[in-house]
């Protein structure tokens, strides 16, 4: 959210060579099907060192889904008349305090709808945090669920606890930020 | 119109003459904005607005009007040329530098700020501290009677509501300069009305320079000391109301302001027996006056007469028989009853089939004319005015 909030605001309001073809390019990113991509994540990671470790998967996740981030922003920002940014710099702003001051505030439903769908994503987000790790400190849930699949038997039981108590935070979030998930998704601030 | 339009000031001129430049509230030299894709927005703009004047930039949409104002405000750098605000050129600078307010078409209130909160943004933004924000704040809600709004959101306000929200949100700053970009367009009619005339008592309560933009003729005469007509990019002509309305620069300002607009003949003018016009089914002998201004501009034959619809009158209504010279025989097409008076849509009475040559009268309620009727149209011959059929220019003024 915090990179892909201000490119959306960026690719709304700012007129540079080729912004559209930037844009789109963001997309095509992430078009790209990320069972090719795991191979080589693997391969940086381990050169990095960043195998088993949280910031690994974490990077993995901003690849994923800061496209989206950045479209759904993108979106919000459009539906917000410019004049408001240039009353606030005519008002006094510099145009990072026009920002900060008038436009966020108010795309901020905006903003949390894209967190929301963000954290639901990522949460249960498998293939690459199966990649890069393989110890119980930085796996992630659903990973873990995965453990429960063994080299003879498969404990089905513990598994189906596991997912479901992995899905409890997730349910939460969507019961209560249903709002803001049907505008996120919808891309537009209605009401 | 020659004192508006100034040859530019070269820098060192100006220094030579501070006692003239004080009284010069803003001044645009040259301003000139091409868009990236080859689009002249404006054209070597050049204007000299006094401190106190309320200025209205008129014209049609996409004439530059907007672009000139955004470039004083600092939201627009232009291509070429300069802006000076109070002596100082600010070209180069940002918006929050200039120390000018801007009231916007849609008024820009901010959704998420009460009232209070939007119009002493401003100031919180430039840091004032909250006492004497508080102080302003009571004033300027006194100022335009909005002072039970204060704690309401923009969102629950009425469109005139919004629109002082966003004057006071200007006031409060007392900056040098207000800049107007058709704020009333959105309202609807009576309360347009209604604001133009609260809009006019605060200009002469507030005394600040203004410029304000509108397509609306209507604002532009009521509400400046001075118009600045513009077309294509390019200043027309800078005058008070009266004289653009009566000494149109050319054919463009004369076509545009006035309502009904302004008739148009294309006509052959001989000169041998005083000035004769002849064209588009009438036929006017003019004053002697008009055939010697006519003649300092080279005697030509083609001419295009222009002719307000106020300069018609229903000839049965005159006093006295009116000549042959002074006068159009018309059939008349429409009868649009508007009150006070009556416009009709004619043609001259040889000219029926012919839609081309259909005309707008603008004549006294008291006339009897019927659709379907041939009347004689009557001529004020002194308020008529010739224009150049190349140039456009006013060979009169």
């Amino acid at each position: 959210m915090l990179l892909g909030t201000p490119a959306g605001y960026v690719f709304s309001r700012f007129r540079f060579p080729f912004d559209n073809a930037v844009f789109v390019f963001v997309l095509f990113m992430r078009l790209f099907p990320p069972i090719g991509l795991v191979t080589p994540y693997y391969q940086i990671m381990t050169t990095f060192g960043l195998l088993n470790t949280k910031i690994g998967i974490i990077i993995a996740n901003v690849y994923l889904w800061l496209p989206l981030v950045i479209y759904i922003m993108r979106n919000f920002f459009i539906t917000i008349p410019q004049a408001l940014d240039e009353a606030a710099r005519v008002d006094g702003c510099t145009k990072v305090q026009a920002f900060r001051h008038v436009v966020f505030p108010v795309v901020l439903p905006g903003f949390a709808a894209g967190t929301i769908l963000t954290f639901l994503y990522s949460w249960r987000e498998f293939l690459f945090a199966f990649t890069v790790s393989t110890d119980l400190d930085s796996m992630t849930i659903p990973v873990a669920t995965f453990l429960f699949v063994g080299d003879v038997s498969i404990d089905w039981a513990a598994m189906a606890a596991a997912a479901i108590v992995s899905v409890i935070p997730s349910a939460l979030v969507v019961i209560f930020f249903q709002r803001y998930i049907v505008v996120g998704l919808t891309g537009g601030l209605k009401g | 119109m020659s004192d508006t339009i100034e040859d530019p000031v070269t820098e060192d001129a100006q220094r030579d003459r501070p006692t003239d430049d004080r009284d010069v509230s803003l001044r645009l030299d040259g301003i000139a904005k091409v868009f990236a894709d080859d689009v002249v927005a404006v054209d070597d703009v050049s204007l000299t607005i006094h401190d106190g004047e309320f200025i209205v930039l008129v014209g049609p949409s996409g004439c530059g009007k907007t672009t000139t104002l955004r470039t004083i405000a600092g939201l627009e750098q232009p291509t070429e040329g300069r802006v000076v605000i109070d002596g100082e050129d600010v070209s180069g600078q940002d918006p929050r530098e200039r120390d000018v307010a801007m009231v916007f078409q849609n008024y820009a209130l901010y959704p998420h700020k009460t009232v209070r909160e939007n119009i002493a943004f401003p100031l919180e933004i430039r840091k004032f501290p909250d006492g004497v924000i508080a102080e302003h704040m009571q004033e300027t809600a006194e100022l335009l009677g909005i002072s039970e709004l204060l704690d309401r959101r923009p969102a629950d306000l009425s469109g005139g509501q919004q629109q002082r929200v966003a004057l006071g949100r200007a006031i409060i700053r007392d900056p040098k300069l207000f800049l107007f970009d058709e704020p009333l367009s959105n309202l609807d009619a009576k309360l347009r009305i209604q604001m133009r005339t609260e809009l006019n008592k605060l200009h002469d309560r507030v005394g600040k320079t203004s410029v304000y933009v509108t397509h609306d003729q209507v604002e532009a005469m009521t509400l400046s000391d001075r118009v600045v007509v513009m077309n294509n990019g390019a200043v027309q002509q800078v005058d008070p109301p009266e004289v653009v309305y009566d000494q149109p620069a050319n054919r463009f300002v004369a076509g545009f302001i006035g309502e009904p607009p302004m008739n148009f003949f294309d006509v052959s003018a001989t000169t041998a027996d005083g000035v004769r016009v002849t064209g588009g089914g009438i036929e006017l002998r003019l004053p002697a006056a008009i055939g010697e201004s006519l003649s300092e501009h080279g005697d030509r034959e083609r001419l295009e007469l222009g002719v307000r619809p106020e300069a018609f009158e229903d000839a049965a209504l005159a006093d006295e028989s009116v000549a042959d010279g002074r006068s159009v025989d018309a059939h008349v097409m429409v009868v649009e009853p508007m009150g006070p008076y009556k416009d009709l849509a004619v043609r001259p009475a040889d000219r029926e089939d012919e839609q081309a040559a259909e005309f707008t009268a603008r004549v006294s309620n008291d006339t009897g004319a019927i659709a379907g009727d041939t009347i004689r149209l009557a001529v004020d011959t002194d308020e008529v005015h010739l224009f150049d059929p190349a140039t456009g220019d006013n060979l009169l003024a």
